[in-house]
């Protein structure tokens, strides 16, 4: 049974019990956490780190938050947002002044991305997108989740999430 | 939107992986509960021997020297006698020092520089001039002592001691009732409350000697529920507000009976409100804010229903139990310290706060408006805002001329309500400043 089979009914049984099940939930999360940050990052790398950091952190304060999953779903995410940004910011943080001379162009988007795998296929086009249109990919397809959560998490409203993304999946396609 | 291609791009993480931050996770939480329990027990035996150190000292305090010299115990009348005089007769001669008490009524002493006087008219000219003392609820004393610092500063006022005290308390205090106040309590020159004195306690006053008392319409004491202005203001309705909060509401089926509170979403307390959980955080039901909560929008609400309302004249007990009784179920909760992140991150989520707490916050805070009535300045003015309270002061005219520094106090006082309205920490009665400034020292008339 797959992650995103099993959510609706999941998310009745903890409405109804009102007892968060941290196992359950975890399962439950585990791999939208890990998805999310592989798209936002476009590769595999550092993805573990980040998803164990996020679920770290989210541990340790666990037991401030409400006893509700869609709740829980929002504030895992805007964490997972906060570890992402911050491992972002890092890693630009890290990279010397003189590596902006190495980059070369090396024929067209296409042509690069035919090497890579279609992870980093998605990356190199991402690339070229805004921040905040790479944000809205990582959440919709990479943790899946609905665009309304999206809404509350990047503070769009639900049909400039809904608008953005039809755009944004239009022009991936016409590249891929 | 063929986005099929994109859905395809994820990937499961590898069951090691999962099974090791699993174990991660688990070995991290009972650690944590290690150190809690661990933290818990220090805390408990460095309160033991704390205390039997205090207990030492303040047996070895309450020895005479002779006796300590003597090296004998004194007796227990000896023990009793001096322990009354500590309490009972400070140096000087002034009243006794109230001193500070948590919960249960008894009043709190937040400034007492010097002693505070005792306030019987008739001892007042055998002392040295002396400071005056104003008593009543949190709201009432914080905005008096965010008025006179500034003064207080600059040394144009001297400070007087602050004492939170209920209305009926501080009421009592200015009208010499021990009996209300509480045998231990001390005078007041000026009162707070937050409602108007009744013709019984003006009649009291009277009767007590304290003859003339000038009443003052000191501002409106304000609460709000707010969420995260990413989600827009809340419309709610006091009645909303009542049911989704009461610990007890009327039973839908059988209006007249009263039911714990059932409901946990907006909608099943109003079908036009949204489908979120209802989640209120605030401050404890001790705090003034909540206090103010209780009796402004809950009980606003609470008297939506006629026959609840009838409760104020046939049960006034009940009606209070029923009308500002906060349900404790979980669904309000205490607000800690990331309350913004918190309202943020939960859509849902409102917090219970002062009117000038989420006015000063306007980029991140919207409040609800209650009955259609947004909370701003103007409609709190006017009176039209559900969740507002008005504030009073009550002072004892007769001690205006003998007390020091009382005559220049409330006349600073006076002039800050006149001039300000963002000042205080109450929103200031504009409306009535004029009225205010025209009455300042007459006799109250209820």
């Amino acid at each position: 049974m797959s992650v995103e089979h099993a959510a609706p009914g999941r998310l009745m049984e903890f409405m109804e019990t009102n007892e968060l099940n941290w196992d359950a939930l975890y399962a439950h999360q585990a791999p939208r956490i890990y998805n999310y940050f592989r798209f936002r990052l476009g590769s595999d790398c550092d993805v573990e780190e980040l998803t164990a950091r996020t679920f770290e952190h989210a541990w340790r304060s666990r037991s401030r938050y409400r006893r509700d999953l869609a709740g829980f779903s929002t504030w895992l995410f805007s964490i997972a947002q906060n570890v992402g940004t911050d491992h972002l910011r890092a890693r630009r943080e890290h990279l010397p002044i003189d590596a902006a001379l190495d980059v070369r162009a090396e024929g067209t988007p296409d042509q690069d991305a035919e090497r890579r795998s279609d992870l980093a296929r998605l990356a190199s086009l991402c690339g070229m997108l805004p921040e905040r249109e790479r944000e809205l990919v990582a959440l919709k397809y990479g943790a899946v989740i609905n665009n309304r959560l999206i809404a509350k998490l990047t503070g769009l409203s639900e049909s400039n999430v809904g608008t953005i993304l039809h755009r944004v999946v239009q022009t991936l396609r016409e590249r891929w | 939107m063929n986005d099929e291609f994109l859905h395809r791009l994820r990937a499961e993480p590898s069951a090691k992986f999962l099974a090791t931050l699993k174990a991660s996770l688990d070995r991290q939480a009972t650690k944590r509960a290690q150190v809690r329990r661990t933290f818990f027990r220090a805390a408990i035996l460095a309160m033991l021997v704390g205390g039997s150190a205090v207990a030492a000292f303040v047996a070895w305090k309450g020895t005479p020297p002779s006796a300590r010299l003597a090296a004998r115990n004194p007796t227990a009348q000896e023990r009793a006698v001096h322990s009354k005089n500590i309490i009972s007769a400070p140096d000087g001669g002034g009243a006794p020092k109230a001193s500070a008490r948590a919960e249960g009524g008894a009043a709190a002493t937040i400034s007492a520089e010097p002693p505070a006087p005792a306030a019987q008219p008739s001892s007042a000219s055998d002392q040295p001039p002396a400071l005056f003392s104003v008593a009543g609820p949190t709201a009432v004393i914080v905005n008096a002592q965010s008025i006179a610092r500034r003064p207080v500063e600059m040394g144009l006022l001297k400070a007087p001691a602050f004492t939170v005290a209920s209305s009926t308390e501080a009421i009592a205090m200015l009208c010499h009732v021990r009996a209300s106040a509480g045998p231990e309590r001390a005078y007041t020159d000026i009162a707070g409350a937050n409602r108007r004195m009744l013709p019984a306690e003006l009649e009291a006053c009277r009767s007590r000697g304290v003859a003339h008392v000038t009443e003052l319409h000191s501002g409106y004491e304000t609460v709000v529920l707010a969420r995260s202005k990413l989600y827009g203001a809340p419309k709610l309705s006091a009645r909303d507000i009542f049911l989704a909060l009461a610990a007890a509401v009327p039973d839908p089926a059988r209006p007249w009976m009263l039911i714990k509170n059932p409901y946990h979403i907006w909608s099943a307390v109003d079908a036009s409100l949204s489908e979120d959980r209802i989640e209120i955080l605030g401050p404890p039901p001790s705090s003034a804010t909540a206090a103010a909560f209780r009796q402004t929008l809950m009980e606003a609400g609470c008297r939506t229903f006629p026959w609840l309302a009838a409760l104020e004249q046939s049960d006034p007990k009940r009606y209070e139990r029923v009308c500002r009784t906060v349900r404790d179920d979980g669904v309000y909760v205490l607000a800690n310290g990331s309350l913004l992140e918190h309202l943020e991150t939960y859509p849902n989520a409102m917090a219970l706060l002062d009117f000038r707490e989420a006015a000063a916050k306007p980029d991140a805070l919207a409040a609800a408006s209650v009955d259609g009535i947004d909370p701003n300045i103007e409609s709190i003015n006017a009176e039209r805002y559900a969740g507002s309270r008005a504030m009073y002061l009550y002072v004892n005219k007769e001690r205006l001329f003998t007390l020091a520094g009382m005559l220049n106090f409330v006349n600073w006082y006076v002039r800050s309500l006149e001039s300000s309205d963002s000042v205080t920490t109450l929103v200031a009665p504009q409306r009535q400043a004029d009225a205010t400034k025209s009455s300042a020292f007459q006799d109250v008339k209820l």
